[in-house]
């Protein structure tokens, strides 16, 4: 199986707005790093899970993916072609291959347009059939989707939150993609709604053979879907690998921590006590070493100087963690 | 089991609605539609012609005859306001229209390319902004030539701003939302994207504005025909009947009352429109 889609080490940055005084003091212009040096591959077929908190970097890098952000290092390949710099015609032909589904149902869609125009537009922007097929088209992808047809003609405000995800979802697929990004896609539905979609993603990925990036902030729903998973810490991938391998043998402290965190369903269940005290510090000040030494219950001297921890790969898992470096040598 | 199932809204008898409307917008759609017929059927409402003259009822007080009496010239003042009803319905409409466009377009592309064209067309809105608009507006008119056509372009030049700023704020915001983001994802052109799915929700405040602008506009047009800088006598228009009026004001008071009384409730009718419209479509006015 080929790789999809290659990044290899990719930077984005955001530079904050300079205030007054900080242009008076000719401070320098603060940045946000919010993706650092990542690298990872992608087979055809495969379903990646990223997780890691909020704010650190999951859904920046998955805008990178797509091309949708500017990068200030790095290349991102689909399919041995640069995502950037391509004419129009080009970056049409990628938005065929690539898609993505967003992270809050309602707000993923025009409220003015309703769920028929909203999918027809796609294959008529696209021409990707004749426009009196439009209609049956229509009828057929919402069908695939799970959406009733009688739904064609309600605006977004009239729908429920499972319904406008399956609408979005339903859009993302009309160009028939390779890859589909989904961008914490369940986390703002109901569990059982979760459910749902979590099974159509399942089923899609069955039948079309889609390559799927799941971005989440909950294990569990990762556990669900995904071959692979890419552990996000402050814009840097710690720990990526086989999915069961994570489970079963997190490496990383970070990991150790987010799979301690799942709730277990049952009654006289010890609370974990490792659980992680504090915030994630800010990505504009990030901390010298490993940038998760702060909050890391192992930390060491290494740890808080230096460069941050190069990877190892074991068998099925690659981890940055200095605990590690002794295996290696 | 017989449950009753409570009415919604009950609890708040300010908030009466009549077959699911607000009733300010009832009020305020009522009151602008009286105007409009009025002004539309003019020719057949009004009982005398506006411009017909009369020198032996001069200064007649309201009567049987001249239900809200002659002017000076004998003109009967009924006639006058529902022929004016034509030329400032006309004033309120396009004087909005015209400025809505203008400042539609430049707010929507100020906020969607931003950058360099918003730096500009921004600087631009803070000179406009730092005149007071009604000595602009008497400026323009002033360098073209009195009549309603400069107030036109006038009210044009003046008026966009609030647009420009309303639509360019919602623009800003609607940038950055998911659906947008879809649509850029999907490969959908700028043109695409600006005027069929930022545009049609950027609008709905300045709809809701451009319904309490109406009465601004009105306000102003009368105000710059008062002045002899807008319709020229002998047209009825409220703003210059007012001004014929003034020099009766101690004797024939209704010359320049009725005339006065008619602005106001027109503009009564466009704020209630604009409130009721505004609850109905979730904006604040």
């Amino acid at each position: 199986m080929s790789a999809l889609l290659e990044i290899e080490n990719l930077h984005v940055q955001f530079r904050l707005p300079q205030g007054l005084t900080e242009l008076v003091t000719r401070k320098p212009r603060r940045i946000v790093k919010a993706v650092n040096d990542v690298s990872l591959t992608l087979k055809q077929g495969e379903t990646l899970g990223l997780v890691g908190e909020s704010g650190c970097g999951k859904t920046t890098l998955s805008r990178a993916m797509l091309g949708l952000i500017e990068i200030a290092a790095g290349r991102v390949r689909f399919d041995g072609d640069d995502v950037f710099n391509r004419r129009r015609t080009e970056q049409l032909a990628l938005r065929r291959r690539a898609q993505m589904v967003f992270q809050d149902p309602y707000a993923s869609l025009n409220p003015k347009l309703t769920v028929g125009q909203t999918l027809a537009e796609v294959f008529k922007v696209h021409r990707l059939c004749p426009l009196h097929q439009v209609p049956t088209r229509v009828a057929e992808l919402m069908e695939r989707v799970g959406l009733s047809p009688e739904l064609e003609d309600r605006r977004p405000g009239e729908l429920s939150g499972g319904q406008c995800q399956r609408v979005g979802i339903a859009r993302a697929l009309a160009v028939n993609p390779e890859l589909l990004v989904a961008d914490e896609s369940v986390s703002a539905l109901d569990v059982s709604i979760q459910a749902q979609i979590l099974n159509l993603f399942l089923k899609l990925q069955q039948e079309m053979g889609l390559t799927m990036v799941f971005i989440a902030h909950d294990l569990g729903v990762v556990w669900h879907l995904c071959q692979t998973i890419a552990v996000m810490y402050l814009g840097r991938i710690v720990e990526i690998g086989d999915a069961e391998a994570i489970f079963r043998t997190p490496k990383h402290p970070y990991t150790q921590a987010l799979i301690g965190a799942i709730p277990q369903m049952q009654a006289d269940a010890a609370l974990n006590a490792n659980l992680l005290a504090g915030e994630p510090p800010s990505p504009l000040y990030l901390p010298s070493g490993c940038a998760f030494h702060p909050r890391c219950p192992h930390a060491m001297e290494v740890c808080r100087s230096g460069a941050p921890p190069v990877s190892h790969n074991t068998r099925l898992v690659k981890v940055s963690c200095h605990l590690y470096d002794k295996e290696k040598r | 089991m017989n449950v009753k199932t409570p009415k919604i809204g009950a609890g708040r008898p300010w908030r009466i609605r009549f077959g699911g409307h607000p009733r300010v917008l009832y009020a305020g759609l009522s009151i602008t539609a009286f105007w409009f017929v009025l002004a539309l059927g003019a020719d057949f409402i009004a009982p005398f012609d506006p411009n017909a003259q009369d020198i032996a009822n001069v200064l007649h007080p309201p009567s049987l005859a001249h239900w809200l009496g002659t002017d000076n010239f004998g003109r009967d003042v009924l006639s006058r306001v529902i022929h004016g009803t034509r030329i400032d319905l006309q004033m309120g409409l396009i004087g909005v229209f015209l400025p809505f466009i203008l400042g539609t377009v430049i707010g929507a592309l100020s906020g969607y390319f931003g950058r360099f064209v918003d730096v500009v067309l921004m600087r631009v809105l803070d000179v406009m902004l730092s005149f007071p608009w009604l000595v602009l507006l008497i400026a323009i008119i002033t360098v073209l030539r009195p009549g309603l056509g400069s107030f036109f372009i006038a009210i044009t030049l003046v008026g966009w701003v609030s647009y420009a700023r309303l639509v360019r704020a919602q623009t800003l915001v609607l940038k950055s939302s998911e659906f947008v983001q879809a649509a850029v994802n999907l490969g959908y052109s700028h043109l695409r994207i600006l005027f069929r799915h930022i545009l049609p929700n950027a609008m709905v405040p300045s709809i809701v504005f451009s319904m309490s602008d109406v009465v601004l506009v009105i306000l102003a047009g009368s105000a710059i025909s008062y002045l002899g800088l807008g319709v020229q006598p002998p047209t009825a228009e409220w703003g210059v009947m007012i001004a014929e009026g003034q020099n009766f004001m101690m004797t024939a008071w209704w010359i320049s009352a009725f005339p006065g009384i008619s602005i106001v409730f027109l503009a009564f009718g466009f704020s209630l429109l604009a409130d009721g419209l505004g609850e109905k479509l979730g904006v604040q006015a």
